[in-house]
């Protein structure tokens, strides 16, 4: 017997029994697809959060870690240590080798969210993931000094649409505290999904924030002075201080020497980040999470590789006549075993081709759901060497994992001879 | 996927004024075993600029007042000044490199002033131009057998996909965009 026989006996033998194998090749194939679907999606989620702002080359705040600036300017988490007085920020902004600057101004909240006093430039130049631009969902960027844009996340838990009022509240704290009721806000626009912190803002224009501040003082409302919206439109504000400053510079090169001085600044002690190397800093941080998908796909895949040899080991018994029949026609020991070791590499080979049709299948479907609902932008390129590696590798360990059953044919094979025991 | 990422980050803010350090501008980070490096490409230009302990380089970081001492820092400068066979880019890339500038207080034989003391760097900015930037896949980083005493770089970078940071040793020491 040359090999080629034994192969085609091999499928024509899996052929036979069907149902099982068909069984056992499809759940072989989901834990092969699991694998590398995990990994897939663990290297966009890693990209999407390493990406979370990508169109800013610098953020600048007071001086502190470049974790917590990260975590206050970007994920709106904790809150920055000092300011960045106005006067440092048009310094920042007038340097040459700046091509444009976003102020941010944190600290009032609105139901649970954050509000950001920025520009309209925000949404021109934040970018996330692969470098996409803000969407509006509906309405437009702030025009008036009492306007609101809010997130996509805000808008779905509060409710909101273009042209509904939104009151402000002073501080961090919920509804119900130090609130700005006499400056109600109006919806102007609703932001698309985008999977970042975004969604969970509420955007006013700078000077809003300082509005509705103008008849407060140290925190509180000043007693007796209420200034209302109309008069406040006709006044002008400049703000005294701003929390962050997104920063674009002209050319990559220009980054780290900007990111340097700013870094020196004399006035004020300020901090400047790459927020794409603070962000992996943080990925980086939660290491382990990322440590248990891949433990979690190992195991998936032992247990595929488990229900294959099972199978074959289970079927051993029914196919005692088979194999015997085989011996009586000269089938040599080492004949069986090659014969089961095919079963299981043919078995394998067709899981993982199986996987990947699986793979992009359930990707397509998933891509434009996980995308609207999660902000998760899962790129379907053709697979990667690694996946490619992987497959290989789980087709050797699903051969070698068919030699316990082939082993057991040959033993089995050599003491029952042709006559059959039921 | 970002409430997960958030809760994950909340944990860390109570964490964070641990992770925060030492409130010091990375420029004025110093330690024996642990250089810098930021790289940049921008069109077919890649600029890397290295920062690294005179302990990582010569061995010692006071200025240089034996003549031997005086013979190491030329040596190692003349070393660091060759770009071409500290960074291999991929031979598609076809980089050449077009210059490279070495600084160091130990360079100057300057008794008046003295600086950052005992604690002296060797700063080097490099320049390449690539034939075929697309081809720019990584770049091996050979700093390490040139300067058996340096451990660790500490990378930033920016490159078409983006900023990254990444950490190279003697064992890994290649750096993919």
């Amino acid at each position: 017997m040359s090999r080629a026989p034994i192969l085609s006996l091999a499928v024509k033998s899996l052929m036979n029994r069907r149902l099982t194998v068909g069984l056992t090749l499809f759940a072989l194939a989901v834990s092969m697809m699991l694998v590398l679907g995990v990994e897939k999606v663990r290297g966009e989620a890693k990209l999407s959060f390493a990406n979370t702002i990508s169109g800013a080359d610098l953020i600048v705040g007071a001086r502190s870690g470049s974790i917590q600036l990260l975590l206050y300017s970007v994920f709106r988490i904790g809150n920055a240590t000092n300011n960045i007085s106005w006067k440092s920020y048009q310094q920042i902004a007038a340097r040459p080798g700046v091509a444009w600057t976003v102020p941010m101004s944190l600290g009032d909240s609105h139901r649970g969210f954050r509000v950001l006093g920025t520009t309209g430039d925000f949404f021109w130049h934040y970018r996330h993931g692969r470098k996409r631009n803000l969407k509006f969902s509906g309405g437009k960027p702030f025009n008036d000094l009492f306007d609101a844009v809010v997130g996509s996340d805000v808008a779905k838990a509060l409710g909101y649409n273009v042209g509904d009022a939104v009151v402000v509240a002073h501080g961090l704290g919920r509804e119900g505290f130090k609130t700005h009721s006499d400056k109600p806000f109006k919806v102007s626009g609703v932001l698309a999904k985008t999977g970042t912190p975004v969604d969970r803002t509420v955007f006013v224009s700078l000077e809003a924030i300082e509005a509705i501040h103008v008849d407060w003082q140290s925190g509180s409302p000043i007693p007796g002075m209420s200034i209302g919206a109309d008069k406040v439109r006709q006044m002008k504000f400049t703000p005294k201080a701003i929390t962050a400053v997104l920063v674009g510079t002209k050319s990559r090169f220009g980054a780290f020497g900007l990111q340097r001085s700013i870094n020196e600044f004399p006035a004020e002690p300020l901090l400047a980040i790459l927020p794409g190397v603070a962000l992996q800093e943080l990925w980086d941080l939660m290491g382990t999470a990322e440590l248990a998908l891949s433990v979690i796909s190992v195991f998936v895949i032992a247990a595929g590789l488990l229900g294959m040899v099972t199978m074959l080991l289970a079927g051993l018994n029914e196919r005692r006549r088979e194999l015997a029949i085989l011996r009586s026609v000269g089938a040599q020991p080492r004949h069986l075993f090659a014969l089961l070791a095919a079963e299981a590499g043919t078995l394998s080979v067709a899981a993982a081709g199986a996987a990947l049709a699986l793979l992009y299948g359930v990707f397509l479907i998933a891509q434009p759901i996980l995308d609207a609902e999660f902000g998760l932008f899962i790129e379907i390129t053709s697979p990667s060497r690694h996946d490619l590696t992987v497959l290989g590798m789980m087709i050797v360990a699903g051969t070698l994992a068919g030699f316990l059953p082939a082993w057991r044919a040959c033993r089995q094979a050599l003491a029952d001879g042709l006559i059959v025991r039921t | 996927m970002e409430n997960l990422v958030r809760t994950a980050l909340a944990g860390l803010v109570v964490t964070g004024s641990l992770l925060a350090v030492s409130p010091v501008s990375a420029a004025e980070k110093h330690a024996h075993g642990e250089g810098e490096l930021k790289l940049a490409i921008e069109g077919n230009k890649v600029v890397i600029e290295l920062t690294a302990p005179g302990s990582d380089i010569v061995g010692f970081e006071h200025k240089p007042s034996l003549d031997a001492d005086r013979k190491a820092v030329a040596a190692a400068a003349a070393m660091l000044k060759d770009g071409g066979a500290l960074f291999a880019f991929p031979d598609k890339a076809g980089c050449k490199m077009q210059e490279a500038d070495v600084h160091s207080e130990m360079l100057h034989d300057d008794k008046h002033k003295h600086g950052d003391g005992d604690h002296a760097e060797f700063e080097v900015h490099y320049s390449f131009s690539c034939a075929t930037p697309s081809a720019l896949t990584h770049v091996d980083v050979r700093y390490f057998k040139a300067f058996p005493r340096a451990h660790e770089l500490e990378v930033q970078m920016i490159t078409q996909k983006g900023q990254g940071a990444a950490e190279l040793t003697a064992s890994s020491s290649r750096l993919t965009f």
